[in-house]
């Protein structure tokens, strides 16, 4: 099959079973469920198909075209789409399937799998779109449909809130984002990607300096919103509202994934400017410290995950800025699958156990979930970069770019991060399978979470464990060769992780440990880190409400000011107002009366002014 | 067969009959059969009409003879001694115009089918006669004929809105015609004065070219004339441009929309939001920009920071409200604010995007009010507050109502994007103000705070986008998500085939434009280079930078030399 269909069949597959589902199914769960896993499956399959074909030329149709601006509409076939797009598609499908167990009581499953078809689709069109603005048209796409799913429990407020926040917070950084598109368009006139990224005449060969690093600037506004670095990042952890499958989704291939790929997509265009490169770096380590130092004094499962995938985002964004578009890559791929399959562990304990603080998980019984507690181990392991893990390799390679780029304080930066990074993961797991006690009756209540959640789960764990394996097929799909390190130079990274895990053993996993964390002795810090940095409630005191306050004053200037004039004016005439209700009879000759009357009043008032 | 005459005759006559003839239960009927009537020879025109653009033809207006666009031209003398006519056409334009207009009309029938329960022969009657000012106020030529329809549109306006409105009905349709009725004073003013000095300078004497016309008028005003020239021009400019400005309506002069919208019966708000504001944006695109290319550019900072304001202004009014009805006006102040930025900023892009924005906030909102008339149909309320959770009960209802929503927001893949996106990337390639800003750096383009760099415009209007989600979301998540607290709105009951079919056929509109935008966009172009040209600015600057500096200064040229080639 050409790659023009089987990348029809990719994105569209979802969107179809979107459309049926929301148009005849919304009685029929049952039948949605078979409707989605079906557009599910097609997806994966054409992805899969797609990515065995190899790269190919990309395929471009006119959309429209105004003044003397044209928009294409098309797809894109190189290794970056064709490795992602299979992740995502694969990825989605694990979560759809594990869905149907999360979620089977749920009387709005129509609606839930419809939503994630719309996620599917958005997503998918992002990854294979070869035109910047057709990106950013998929990309509010996928923000739409986060929204959706973010607040797909419409009754509980946080959810809402949460749903809301996620939405505008991304949307300001989106602004950036279109602003510099637009500017793009204006200055080159093309919005091809491939031919934005030509050397010869594309964006470089159009705007350098001050200009190139204010739209490259811009373009990072967006990614950060996306993909949650400071300071936009503060709707991720309040996403953790929507049901657990969601924040699998959103935290793994979709959503926060689209700002980190988009960055690897236009790779060249970033790494033009110096100014943009230091400053996504710094943008991105400091991200990845705040979060991580927030991760360990979090209690809530799904929250610690948050913020390690804002962490490990960081990461990637810092991987790929230092230079190293295969790092980036492969730390998203390999992220994915270990987050995804984190997230379905805790919604497998929160699922049974209808709680999500850790050590009540723990308390109620959490080991005995053999199957789980074995995805959150290797999961675990992978975050935290044990090796031969997957997140170990490709943890490895950010480190070995960074520090390959001569960056050597962001490199630092970077191993304190791995340190935290390894210590809350261990945390977590400790907390969650070493309880100081377990409940009465514990052993008597455990029992594994139903095979359709377990097989998904299954198949990432796979991923996590074997992860490592597919460096070198990534490497020859992007065309580029896979480096190699001596063992010397692992040393250090590895050393990080092994004080990390060795800490939070000494904390919370040995036979009499304190189940304090160290920062709690921290004093300040331990209370900057329970508030979050503060960040949060700076946004509320300052722009929440400013914006309510200007508008406010607006509406008093529209009241009093402005609209004051023409209101006493109005009012002085409406003296008349009680001659006209009279006159309001239905007879038409009154009517016409009252018009004349009306016209020589408002003609006189005129005249006097 | 004298069609245009026919689509703006139709309504009013056949609507003054129907209520002589029918009775009062069957007006309603009576009234869908005339909307439709109206739409199909509207439609039937579209079919006949020569979209390509090339359409020219000699025509006789009084004693001069002129080339003319416009197609399907109806001209009979009427008064002759100050040459006023009868005279109606269609360009691209007004047909775009008159096919949204006879589409929302068919809406305003059905959305009163229920709603209106007093007086329905004159409330049909008053509707249908509305449709017949806003068909004439688009398809007229000889503007003195354009000054009457406007003022007909006027009328049936203050009836609807002061006999079926709400509680402070009479309030509003006072502020209303007062604001409109000041307009409209200034329009006849601007035209009688240009009556009077249109003309040209022939081996240095006066020649007086008397006409209303508006064909006659836009060939026969050149640099000669005192009309040519920027002092004689400009105050019928500020005149029309303020009567304009009303309508659109345009900061600070918006602040009688939000009360006549709050007040207004669904139809009247569906009509005055979805046809009525943009006769000021087809004014000041059919009759500023031609008439007074020059003035329109001096003038154009100002008007884009107004309409900056607009934005800005509206928006940030609307995230305040608590009335439902009140929030969609706003929000109307801020999309219109759009379409002047777009207009101003003498562009293709901007251009195709303002007009085309015209037509999405006419499906958008239109959309909206309708959704809101039918929610206050239902509960007698459109305070936010009593509302809450009604997607539970009415689940068709809230996703139609999303649709809405979202295309309003200016969400990509919906026809509220492509507008903005037009607008806003024109809008970046500001001409007048590159221009102005390069002539004079340290004058007055400087002062206004304008810089070479006209991207911050864009960001600007930008931020408009993103304060259209926030509010936007806030009211939806008010109204829909959330517990259902109020006991009596458990017992709603979700939309009939009438009400959700009118809202699925403004989504489908609004899914169709903002995927398939080519056919709308091709069918804008030719106004838009229309527009352009009169203002002899065809081509957008593609970039600015320092090469290009030399190019401004061409079309700067180009841009003065605009009258001569256009004597008689």
């Amino acid at each position: 099959m050409s790659p023009t269909l089987l990348v029809l069949l990719t994105i569209f597959a979802p969107f179809v079973a979107f459309g049926i589902s929301l148009v005849f199914l919304m009685r029929r769960p049952v039948l949605a469920q078979g409707v989605a896993l079906a557009g599910g499956a097609v997806s994966v399959l054409a992805a899969l198909l797609l990515l065995a074909g190899g790269p190919a030329e990309p395929v471009r149709h006119l959309w429209f075209a105004s003044g003397n601006f044209q928009l294409q509409f098309g797809f894109v076939f190189d290794g970056l789409s064709l490795a992602f797009g299979a992740v995502v598609a694969v990825i989605a499908f694990c979560i759809q399937v594990y869905s149907i167990g999360y979620m089977h009581h749920d009387p709005g499953r129509t609606r839930y799998f419809a939503m994630l078809g719309l996620f599917g689709w958005s997503m998918l069109g992002f990854v294979y779109s070869v035109d910047l603005l057709q990106a950013f048209i998929f990309w509010e796409l996928v923000g739409l449909a986060s929204f959706f799913l973010i607040g797909f429990w419409y009754e509980k407020p946080e959810a809402i809130a949460a749903a809301k926040k996620a939405f505008i917070m991304t949307r300001v950084g989106d602004v950036g984002l279109f602003i510099g598109v637009l500017m793009i368009l204006n200055l080159t006139g093309i919005s091809d990607i491939p031919a934005l990224l030509d050397a010869e005449t594309g964006l470089l060969a159009h705007v350098s300096g001050g200009t190139l690093a204010l739209i490259m600037m811009l373009l990072f506004m967006g990614i950060a919103g996306k993909s949650a670095q400071f300071p936009l990042h503060t709707w991720l952890p309040d996403a953790m509202e929507g049901p657990t499958p969601v924040s699998a989704l959103l935290h793994s291939a979709t959503m926060v994934a689209a700002g980190v790929f988009l960055f690897a997509r236009l790779h060249p265009l970033f790494l033009a400017s110096e100014v943009v490169v230091v400053t996504v770096l710094a943008v991105a380590l400091f991200t990845a410290i705040l979060s991580s130092t927030i991760a360990l004094v979090e209690r809530d499962i799904k929250r610690v995950l948050a913020y390690s995938s804002i962490g490990q985002l960081g990461f990637m964004l810092a991987a790929l800025a230092a230079g190293s578009l295969f790092a980036g890559v492969l730390h998203l791929i390999l992220h994915a699958v270990f987050k995804a399959l984190l997230f379905l562990c805790a919604g497998s304990y929160i699922h049974r156990f209808e709680t999500n603080d850790m050590e009540e998980i723990g308390r109620l019984g959490a080991r005995r979930m053999r199957w789980t507690t074995a995805g959150l181990l290797a999961g675990g392991g992978a975050l935290a970069g044990i090796p031969p893990l997957a997140g170990f390799f490709s943890k490895e390679e950010v480190l070995a770019a960074i520090s390959y780029a001569g960056y050597t304080a962001f490199w630092l930066v970077a191993l304190l991060a791995a340190f935290l990074t390894a210590y809350y993961t261990f945390r977590m797991i400790f907390l969650v399978t070493l309880p100081a006690r377990m409940e009465q009756g514990a052993k008597d209540a455990a029992g594994d979470s139903p095979w359709v959640m377990l097989v998904p789960m299954a198949v990432l764990t796979a991923g996590a464990v074997l992860g490592g394996l597919m460096m070198g097929p990534l490497g020859g799909l992007l065309g580029l060769e896979v480096p190699s390190h001596s063992l010397i130079s692992m040393l250090p990274a590895l050393g990080a992780v092994a004080v990390g895990v060795g800490l939070a053993w000494w904390d919370f996993g040995r036979a009499r440990a304190p189940r304090r964390g160290f920062v709690e002795a921290l004093g300040p810090l331990h209370t900057l880190f329970v508030n979050k940095w503060y960040v949060d409630d700076f946004y509320r005191a300052t722009f929440g409400r400013a914006v309510h306050a200007v508008s406010r004053l607006l509406q008093k200037t529209e009241e009093k000011g402005l609209d004051g004039g023409f209101d006493n004016a109005a009012i002085s005439t409406s003296r008349l107002g009680g001659l006209i209700a009279r006159l309001q009879n239905g007879w038409v000759q009154s009517y016409i009366a009252s018009v004349i009357l009306i016209v020589a009043l408002a003609g006189f008032y005129l005249g006097i002014r | 067969m004298p069609l245009l005459t026919l689509i703006i005759a139709i309504p009013a006559v056949l609507g003054l009959v129907a209520c002589l003839l029918l009775p009062q239960r069957l007006v309603k009927y009576g009234a869908l059969a005339i909307v439709l009537l109206d739409l199909a020879l509207v439609i039937f025109a579209a079919g006949r009409f020569d979209w390509s653009g090339d359409y020219q033809r000699e025509v006789a207006a009084f004693e001069h003879t002129v080339p003319s666009h416009f197609q399907m031209r109806e001209y009979v003398p009427w008064i002759e001694p100050f040459r006023i006519s009868w005279t109606v056409g269609v360009d691209h334009l007004s047909m775009l115009m008159i096919l949204l207009t006879a589409a929302i009309g068919v809406f305003a029938v059905l959305c009163s089918w229920s709603s209106i329960k007093k007086r329905e022969k004159e409330f049909y009657f008053f509707l249908l006669v509305l449709q017949t000012g806003i068909m004439g106020t688009f398809l007229a030529i000889d503007m003195f004929l354009f000054y009457i329809f406007w003022e007909l549109m006027l009328i049936p306006l203050y009836f609807l809105i002061g006999i079926w409105g709400s509680k402070n009905r009479i309030f509003a349709t006072m502020k209303f015609v007062l604001y409109t009725l000041a307009g409209s004073v200034l329009m006849l003013v601007a035209l009688i004065w240009m009556y009077y000095t249109n003309g040209y300078y022939e081996n240095g004497v006066f020649q007086q070219v008397k006409t209303y016309s508006f064909e006659v008028m836009a060939h026969t005003q050149g640099e000669a004339g005192p009309l040519g020239s920027f002092r004689g021009a400009i105050w019928p400019f500020l005149a029309l441009f303020v009567a304009f400005a009303v309508k659109i309506p345009l900061f600070p002069l918006h602040t009688w929309l939000p009360d006549a919208h709050t007040e207004a019966p669904t139809a009247g708000s569906v009509i005055l939001a979805g046809v009525l504001l943009k006769t000021g944006g087809y004014g000041i695109i059919r009759f500023c920009l031609p008439l007074f290319p020059d003035v329109a550019f001096a003038l154009a900072p100002v008007c884009t920071w107004l309409a900056i304001i607009a934005i800005i202004y509206g928006a940030m009014t609307a995230i305040v409200q608590t009335d439902v009805k009140r929030l969609v006006a706003y929000s109307s102040v801020s999309h219109m604010g759009f379409v002047v930025l777009g207009i101003f900023s003498f562009n293709a892009q901007a251009m195709s995007g303002a007009i085309l924005t015209m037509i999405n906030h006419g499906i958008s909102t239109s959309g909206l009010f309708l959704a809101v008339g039918m929610l206050y149909e239902r509960t007698h309320t459109r305070e936010m507050s009593n509302f809450g959770g009604l997607s539970r009960n009415l689940p068709i209802f809230a996703a139609l109502t999303m649709v809405m929503v979202l295309s309003s927001a200016g969400l990509p893949g919906l026809n509220g994007f492509i507008g903005e996106f037009n607008v806003l990337l024109g809008s970046m390639s500001n001409v007048p103000i590159m221009i102005q800003a390069h002539e004079n750096p340290a004058g007055f383009a400087a002062a206004m705070g304008m810089v070479e760099y006209t991207w911050f415009i864009a960001a600007l209007a930008a931020t408009g986008v993103i304060l259209g989600a926030v509010y936007l979301l806030i009211m939806y998540q008010r109204t829909f998500f959330g517990k259902l607290d109020e006991a009596r709105n458990g017992s709603l009951r979700d939309l009939v085939p009438r009400e959700w079919g009118q809202l699925a056929v403004l989504s489908v509109a609004a899914v169709w434009i903002g995927l398939f935008p080519r056919p709308v966009l091709n069918a804008i172009q030719p106004a838009t280079e229309r527009a352009l040209q009169s203002v002899a600015i065809g081509t957008p600057l593609a970039q600015w930078d320092e090469e290009s500096v030399t190019t401004v200064d061409v079309q700067v040229e180009w841009a003065d030399a605009s009258g001569v080639s256009k004597k008689p």
